[in-house]
């Protein structure tokens, strides 16, 4: 049968037990903004009676857990979908710089200058023995090449910051991964002790937040806490081990970067921002390279090839327009020949120099059609590369709001079951507080019992 | 559903975002006036576009050759209206000296008119149009006819300095080819030894050698009519087809607009729309946000 003292006793157990509730509702409400954190329970329990003459009685109330309340299965989902977003999100934002160098509803583009080259033909086929004209002409054709060399260049140097991009998300998959070992160490060293690691765990499932957005993961979590990372069939991070990622240049892609696993074998990532920059750089780009070499190819020979046919204003014959060893986007130029002396432009086909026969073959190559198997003109060639372009953008923007749309349901779910809501902890908060208070009455009370019984002496 | 502070204030920043996105496309289209501002907007859009501009633009240029050739075969058919009035002036001076009443004396003053008329043929022969001699076949930077004189000055005959015969030609449509010239070799075929044989027969009085000459004239102005006819005809089917590609262009920017360009009117209207609701939005935040303030 307890006595007084038991009963004090039982209002300190009281006091802790409530001091330490608020102390988690306080640190669920401090958190309430930090990314990551998992609001917090305390499981408080009845203590083990004692048994008495009148029955079993109640000894008070212990704390017996500290833990977070979170959902593994909203995790998970969130993880397999992420990938998804990072992947369109990085076509999307690559493609809005390629699409700008195609764009030419503002400026003048290489379909533009295409058409003034075709017009400089024209005006010579009308004015053939004029020297202006000719000079013209030259000016016009300069500015098609230079626009060629141009959007080349912007290419290049795009698939030159994608490489250093790809770099950046290879070092960041690696830090991060051997972050999470550090934290899945860490974590089953305290569960070990049968205590859940709330704080590590919050920091572990934002390290693979993040990581799920570079590269599609699967995780897998063991019995001893730790969580093993999975890329295709790989483990990127099992236990306390990360295995890290390798760039190698190889000679077989152009020079670029590859990503490799430790041992050598290829990294092929299906999804997040890594298969996006992937894509962009070794797909992508290089198709829309192909085009425009394409198009220099079969300018360089159409035109070349009537050129000879003709005659300059100087009786000269058999030459070249365009440099017939530059039929490359970077390559293509103009012969020296004719930059030299345009009175070398073959506008005539009879040694005339008022017959303009050649000049208008010329200037009719441009309803020709000369590309794709003989379907397309040289502009309509170009145009349906700038409608693919803009088609492929599209694409990636509806791809990622859809994309987006899906993540932030689930991020929303995960915040409806993981975040702090402000209503109810401040009704906890009440909660302990009065049964906190509660508890100090029952210490006056036993208090004025003691020195009642006390006074009796 | 458990509703956390965390989500109302994502979810609001979220959606605010949202109608600022869609404002900012409608005030781009309403700037710009344009519903396509590359080619993401609209791809297929844009490759109508493209194309219908390389067709309008193809269509400008074919007029601009056909004013080219417009204006080449206008000062032709002004040309040969002169080279016509020559021939005729020297057929009346035919006429007149062919008669066997008239004085010697007269006939000499005859003969000096002719010698004129002459040399007003050859000017005409080598007629320029924006510095190309027009009757030059594709030689069009040297004269086609050249004169030899006698130690006076006087023409005794006129020789072709190269074949002339060569075809110039304008691109009037898609692989369509016109010829603009007139062979001078077609046109001035022995006219200039008949005025040189006319003179020649005033000054000595030779009749026989006038009446001569009168049918070479006739038959040099047979062929000039015939060159007026010809150039009268293709200047009209060229207005006719100025005309229908100007009409075509019309028809074809119509298009385009209907494709590339914004509708003002309903870009305003969803513009206001979604000032609306951003504005609605900003007032709900406000809101929201003094609500989570109360209980801090």
């Amino acid at each position: 049968m307890p006595g007084l003292f038991g009963i004090l006793e039982l209002a300190r157990g009281s006091l802790l037990a409530h001091k330490l509730a608020l102390n988690v509702t306080g640190n669920n409400i401090a958190n309430v903004e930090t990314p990551g954190y998992t609001r917090q329970r305390v499981d408080l329990e009845s203590a083990p009676p004692i048994n008495s003459t009148i029955g079993q009685l109640g000894t008070g109330v212990l704390a017996v857990d500290v833990h977070r309340l979170r959902d593994r299965f909203l995790d998970e989902r969130f993880w397999r979908e992420n990938h998804i977003l990072g992947r369109w999100e990085s076509l999307e934002k690559h493609l809005n710089r390629l699409e700008a160098l195609f764009n030419e509803v503002d400026v003048k583009g290489l379909g533009g200058f295409l058409e003034d080259f075709w017009k400089g033909w024209n005006d010579l086929a009308n004015n053939p023995e004029d020297r202006a004209t000719r000079l013209i002409l030259i000016e016009k054709a300069r500015a098609l090449v230079e626009t060629f060399h141009r959007l080349d260049r912007e290419l290049v140097e795009q698939q030159r910051g994608l490489s250093s991009e790809i770099a950046q998300k290879v070092d960041r998959i690696n830090t991060l991964a051997q972050q999470i070992a550090d934290l899945n160490e860490k974590i089953s060293q305290v569960e070990a002790g049968g205590h859940q690691a709330s704080v590590l765990r919050d920091q572990r499932d934002l390290l693979i937040d993040e990581l799920s957005k570079i590269v599609d993961l699967k995780t897998l979590e063991k019995a001893d806490g730790s969580v093993e990372v999975l890329l295709g069939s790989r483990s990127l991070v099992y236990g306390g081990k990360a295995n890290p990622l390798v760039l190698k240049l190889t000679s077989d892609n152009g020079g670029v970067s590859k990503v490799l696993w430790g041992d050598g074998r290829a990294l092929e990532p299906s999804g997040g921002e890594l298969k996006g920059l992937i894509e962009t750089r070794d797909e992508l780009i290089p198709s829309f390279q192909q085009d425009l070499d394409r198009l220099a190819k079969g300018l360089v020979t159409a035109v070349n090839q009537l050129h000879r046919q003709g005659y300059g204003l100087d009786g000269s014959t058999g030459l070249d327009f365009f440099d017939p060893d530059g039929i490359t986007a970077k390559d293509i130029s103009l012969s020296g020949e004719i930059t030299s002396d345009p009175s070398k432009i073959a506008a005539s086909s009879d040694g005339n120099p008022g017959d303009n026969a050649n000049a208008l073959a010329i200037a009719e190559l441009r309803d020709s059609l000369q590309m794709r198997k003989g379907t397309q003109s040289f502009s309509e060639f170009y145009n349906s590369l700038v409608a693919a372009i803009g088609a492929k953008r599209q694409e990636a923007g509806l791809q990622r709001e859809s994309a987006e749309l899906l993540v932030n349901q689930i991020e929303n779910q995960r915040a409806s079951a993981h975040g702090v809501s402000l209503e109810e902890e401040m009704v906890n908060l009440v909660r302990f507080q009065q049964a906190f208070g509660a508890a100090t009455k029952v210490v006056t009370v036993v208090e004025g019992m003691i020195a009642a019984v006390l006074n009796m002496v | 559903m458990r509703v956390t502070n965390g989500m109302i204030t994502s979810t609001f920043m979220r959606n605010l975002n949202r109608t600022l996105e869609r404002l900012y496309r409608y005030q781009e289209q309403i700037f710009t006036g344009r519903r396509i501002n590359r080619p993401s907007d609209d791809p297929s859009g844009i490759l109508t576009c493209s194309n219908l501009q390389l067709k309008i633009r193809a269509n400008e240029r074919f007029i601009e050759n056909l004013d080219d050739a417009l204006g080449w075969l206008g000062y032709t058919e002004n040309s040969l209206n002169r080279i016509q009035s020559v021939l005729t002036r020297a057929k009346e001076l035919a006429i007149q000296g062919g008669s066997d009443a008239l004085p010697p004396t007269q006939r000499g003053a005859l003969a000096e008119e002719v010698d004129q008329l002459l040399e007003h043929l050859l000017t005409l022969s080598n007629s320029r149009f924006a510095g190309k001699y027009i009757f030059a076949g594709t030689r069009t930077r040297t004269p086609p006819y050249q004169a030899q004189r006698d130690e006076s000055g006087r023409i005794v005959s006129v020789e072709g300095t190269g074949d002339a015969s060569g075809t110039i030609q304008r691109e009037i449509g898609p692989g369509v080819r016109i010829r603009i010239n007139i062979k001078g070799k077609d046109l001035f075929e022995g006219a200039f030894n008949t005025l040189v044989d006319l003179r020649d027969g005033l000054q000595s009085g030779d009749v026989s050698a006038v009446q001569d000459a009168m049918d070479g004239i006739e038959e040099t102005m047979d062929r000039v009519e015939a060159s007026l006819g010809w150039v009268g005809a293709k200047v009209n089917r060229l207005q006719e087809a100025r005309d229908r590609l100007q009409a075509e262009n019309l028809d074809l920017f119509a298009v385009l607009s209907s494709i590339k360009d914004a509708d003002i009117v309903e870009a305003i209207a969803n513009l206001q729309r979604e000032q609306t609701a951003y504005q609605a939005a900003l007032a709900v935040g406000e809101q929201l946000l003094k609500f989570i303030q109360f209980w801090k």
